[in-house]
């Protein structure tokens, strides 16, 4: 059962992992293509992790894991695109 | 699971929400650098994508040394557990390894704040798998010596979450770092 | 012994060796005083290697006030520097020093005052509030206690030993890059910010767990206490904020220590990085220090207008609004750094927004008041106090929150004079609201109201005598961090400053003498409840015993202990064996590791610092086997301790 889980979140990252490598090193595509490829593939696989190895899940035994989870991914999205915003227009401002 | 296990869990949780913050900050930093340079002249994505498959593989190999921890068969377990750890040593190796070619090449952390941002970025992440391989070593001597008392569960299945976070860390490294890096 | 020679002691400087000399005479008098009456053992044993919550607390509040003595010591140099450095006169201090002190007060005051503050209330209160016997995770927060005051004996020892940092409290690069700040002062400054935040990080995660998981039956979270709402977010604030510092600093050492280029300003360093890094930390930072106060003021309101907290549900998510959005303003210190109007609109309208649920809880607190029967006991003045000043403050902030207005005062003595008002009333006021509040039920002794209300007179006249001018002076235009000028119309205003510390002088002393006589040979023991309380941690005696209640509350109502009392309280008919955690001196030894980790890394001491971090590592190994943490109290030692009435 759990076995199984375990098996199935595996072969899924080793997928999404390949996507990403081969989205790369095959030079065949458009930057942004590619970029979005990379993302989703990415967020898609953090996604699987969470669920498959670090049981994030619904139920109301971790709803404070999630509740948690989720706060700090708004922090993290506030710290990161805050960061990008001001230092890359302080950048461009210098140039 | 004990109430008391399921309140060290989700402190260690929380102490991961804070890691993840860790590492949040060294991730917008390497950005913000990024914006004056690349490092894909210098990186070898083959090494990266094995570094990363081992990284994988140890999170399955520690999966299913959960599941054997769970099923009370402590030679099992360790045996996996083991494996995990000769993975997770190899991905280390492979990073040292890494590192000091780019540093006779000329290209160390001293270089420019691009590469102060990557060593300090993939170095953090580095430096914490060492720490978890560290912490794998004493859980299993202890295993060994003491077999499965409930505390070393307990603390089994915190190791096991630090190590798939490990895992997801890393899944951004290798993203921001090492392919959006080699993109442009 | 890597940089550290005898030269590194300051012999030459009369002020600093005159502090160390006084430092050391009273170190030298307290360990007379605890060898004459015989009680090391007792300190080592009842004290320094308990796990008891409410022990930690009152420490880590001794803690906070001997810090907050030093710091107020150098905001007295500064003061007096500055009231007479004008044109010829060039005072006493010379800018070296005078630098290093505004950078000491800002680092005291903010880490080594107020956190350890806060924390020691909490550890006092919250355990007790929620109907707990203890925190989630007792060991680690004795390792939180030692981190942090071994981090402040950092700090100490600096004054003795070498310099401490000259780049101002935020230590904005490239100014405390090894270029301009060669000396350990800044790594002093680092290393012991460092050492306190890995500290407050791990009492975070400890209050965090205990409010979601050791609740009493039937407290639901709208049923918890007004103050442990204000620490639940507190925590997620102390945990999202303060490991981004840990990084700011690290890599400002990597910088100084290993030559790499994060904020230098050559080799494709970025210095304004170093800014925002260090702000995203910065000002969630100033909601942690004033969040719990605003708990204390709710508490202390609803109880001495003897009213339910009027809107709770709105104070809850009034304070939930605030967690977020402090997360969202950190540009607003740096608006002139050169950012797009865009950019800067934008977070000066986040700032804004901040100010609404602010206001939303003084309206609170304001109708909480309202028909009520206000008693007059000294929380309440602090909490008057507050409430009055600290509106002023914020009208203030809200008038930097614009851009515009922000390029004419940033930088200047308007600053310096709007963040003290926000921090003295809406900080230090609500922890000493708190202190008085819970003084009795942490030492089982009354806090002597005359000296208290005297010293707040003291404090509240001193502190508008101290910052009105400020305000003033901004608008005449003079920089803050001045060690001289050459303007004369500043001198009277500062000279009116002056005089305005010499009053808070005062009110300390007061607070001195109020807590001598408190615990001196008149004082006067505490009943249970002495305030006519409404939450559960006066539903046991003062002070608590170790296991905090004999038989778990039941809570039945957002003022638990009020409808225990309406329903009349039985005494239990039988008592069961409790589990309570056994001392443990390795907390003490790793905060003792981290001090001599810390010390080897500022003087590059490498040997000392190796050793010490192994030390802690071997420390934590050994916790981890240790397998008899617990120690049962049987059924018939608490029906002894129950019947005589708590007398620890």
């Amino acid at each position: 059962m759990k076995a199984g889980k375990y098996a199935a979140g595996f072969l899924l990252s080793l997928l999404l992992t390949g996507i990403s490598f081969w989205v790369v090193t095959s030079h065949s595509h458009f930057r942004e293509f590619a970029v979005i490829i990379l993302f989703a593939s990415a967020l898609l696989q953090i996604v699987v992790h969470l669920h498959v190895f670090l049981h994030v899940d619904s139920s109301p035994d971790s709803s404070w894991n999630l509740f948690s989870l989720l706060f700090t991914a708004l922090i993290i999205f506030l710290m990161i695109a805050g960061t990008i915003w001001i230092m890359y227009n302080l950048g461009e401002r210098l140039n | 699971m004990s109430s008391e296990t399921r309140t060290r869990e989700f402190g260690f949780w929380i102490y991961l929400m804070t890691d993840l913050i860790l590492f949040t900050s060294l991730f917008a930093t390497y950005a913000v650098m990024a914006r004056e340079g690349s490092i894909s002249a210098i990186v070898d994505l083959r090494q990266v994508f094995l570094e990363t498959m081992l990284l994988l593989s140890s999170s399955a190999t520690c999966a299913v040394a959960m599941v054997f921890m769970e099923r009370r068969k402590k030679e099992t377990m360790l045996f996996w557990l083991a494996a995990t750890f000769l993975l997770g040593s190899g991905f280390v190796f492979i990073e040292i390894g890494e590192f000091a070619r780019m540093i006779r090449e000329g290209y160390g952390p001293q270089r420019n704040g691009l590469f102060s941002a990557f060593f300090t970025l993939v170095g953090t992440h580095g430096l914490h798998v060492s720490m978890g391989l560290l912490w794998m070593l004493v859980t299993m001597m202890q295993t060994w010596m003491t077999g499965l008392s409930s505390s070393l569960q307990s603390r089994m299945s915190r190791l096991a979450m630090f190590w798939h976070f490990l895992d997801i860390v890393w899944i951004c490294v290798f993203t921001e770092v090492y392919l959006l890096g080699s993109l442009s | 012994m890597g940089k550290l020679t005898f030269s590194a002691i300051p012999i030459d400087n009369p002020i600093i060796m005159s502090a160390v000399v006084c430092a050391i005479l009273i170190a030298i008098w307290i360990g007379h005083e605890i060898t004459k009456r015989k009680r090391w053992s007792w300190l080592w044993n009842e004290w320094l290697t308990s796990l008891d919550h409410k022990k930690i607390g009152i420490m880590y509040v001794v803690l906070a006030i001997v810090m907050l003595v030093r710091g107020f010591f150098d905001a007295i140099l500064m003061r007096l520097q500055q009231a007479m450095a004008e044109g010829s006169s060039h005072g006493f201090l010379p800018p070296g020093h005078f630098d290093q002190i505004f950078s000491a007060h800002g680092t005291i005051m903010i880490l080594f005052a107020a956190m350890p503050f806060l924390v020691g209330l909490m550890n006092i209160a919250i355990p007790l509030q929620i109907g707990a016997r203890d925190v989630a995770f007792p060991f680690l927060n004795s390792v939180s206690l030692w981190l942090t005051a071994s981090a402040a004996m950092l700090v100490m020892v600096s004054l003795g030993v070498g310099d401490f940092s000259k780049a101002g409290w935020s230590g904005y690069a490239p100014l405390s890059e090894l270029g301009f700040s060669p000396d350990v002062g800044v790594d002093y400054w680092t290393w012991a910010l460092q050492i306190a935040g890995i500290g407050s990080l791990l009492s975070g995660i400890n209050f965090l767990v205990t409010i979601l998981r050791m609740r009493a039956p039937g407290m639901t979270l709208m049923r918890m206490p007004i103050f442990v709402w204000a620490t639940f977010f507190t925590n997620m604030l102390m945990l999202a904020a303060f490991p981004v510092l840990t990084a700011a600093l690290a890599m400002l050492s990597l910088d100084r220590y290993l030559g790499m280029h994060f904020f230098t300003a050559d080799h494709g360093g970025n210095p304004m990085l170093y800014v925002n890094l260090f702000w995203i930390w910065g000002h969630p930072e100033v909601y942690i220090v004033i969040l719990p106060a605003f708990g204390i003021f709710s508490e202390v309101v609803a109880t001495f207008s003897s009213k339910r907290i009027f809107g709770y549900e709105s104070l809850v998510y009034a304070t939930g609004a605030i967690t977020v959005l402090s997360f969202a303003v950190w540009l607003h210190h740096f608006f002139t750094m050169g950012a797009g109007a865009d950019v800067n609109a934008a977070f000066g309208i986040a700032t804004m927004l901040i100010a609404i649920p602010t206001g939303v809880k003084i309206f609170n607190w304001l109708f909480t008041m309202y028909r009520g029967r206000v008693r007059f006991a000294s929380p309440m003045y602090w909490t008057l106090g507050f409430l009055t000043t600290f509106a002023i403050g914020g009208m203030t902030g809200v008038l930097l929150s614009l851009p515009p207005a922000d390029f004419v005062l940033h930088n200047s003595l308007f600053l310096v004079a709007h963040f003290h008002n926000m921090l003295i009333p809406g900080a230090l006021f609500g922890y000493f609201a708190g202190f008085s509040y819970w003084f009795p039920k942490a030492t089982g002794f009354m806090l002597d109201e005359k000296w208290g209300k005297r010293a707040f007179w003291c404090w509240i006249c001193g502190f508008y005598l101290a910052f009105m001018p400020l305000y003033v002076l901004g608008f005449l235009g003079m920089p803050r961090r001045m060690e001289h000028y050459a303007n004369p119309a500043w001198q009277p205003w500062l000279i009116l400053a002056a005089f305005g510390t010499l009053l808070i002088f005062f009110g300390i002393l007061f607070q001195g003498i109020q807590i001598a006589t408190s615990l001196g040979p008149k004082r006067r023991a505490a009943d249970p409840d002495p305030w006519d309380g409404r939450t559960l941690e006066w539903a046991t005696s003062s002070p608590p015993p170790s296991y905090n209640f004999a038989v778990l509350p039941e809570v039945k109502d957002r003022d638990a202990f009020l409808e225990m009392k309406r329903a009349g309280i039985h005494s239990p008919t039988r008592y069961e064996d409790i589990e309570i955690p056994k001392g443990s001196a390795k907390g003490a030894f790793i905060g003792a590791s981290s001090f001599a980790c810390g010390f080897g890394l500022v003087w590059h001491i490498w040997w000392l610092a190796a050793m010490a971090a192994l030390l802690i590592l071997l420390i934590v190994i050994s916790r981890s086997m240790e397998e008899e943490t617990m120690t049962i109290l049987p059924s018939g030692e608490v029906k002894r301790i129950e019947e005589a009435g708590h007398v620890l």
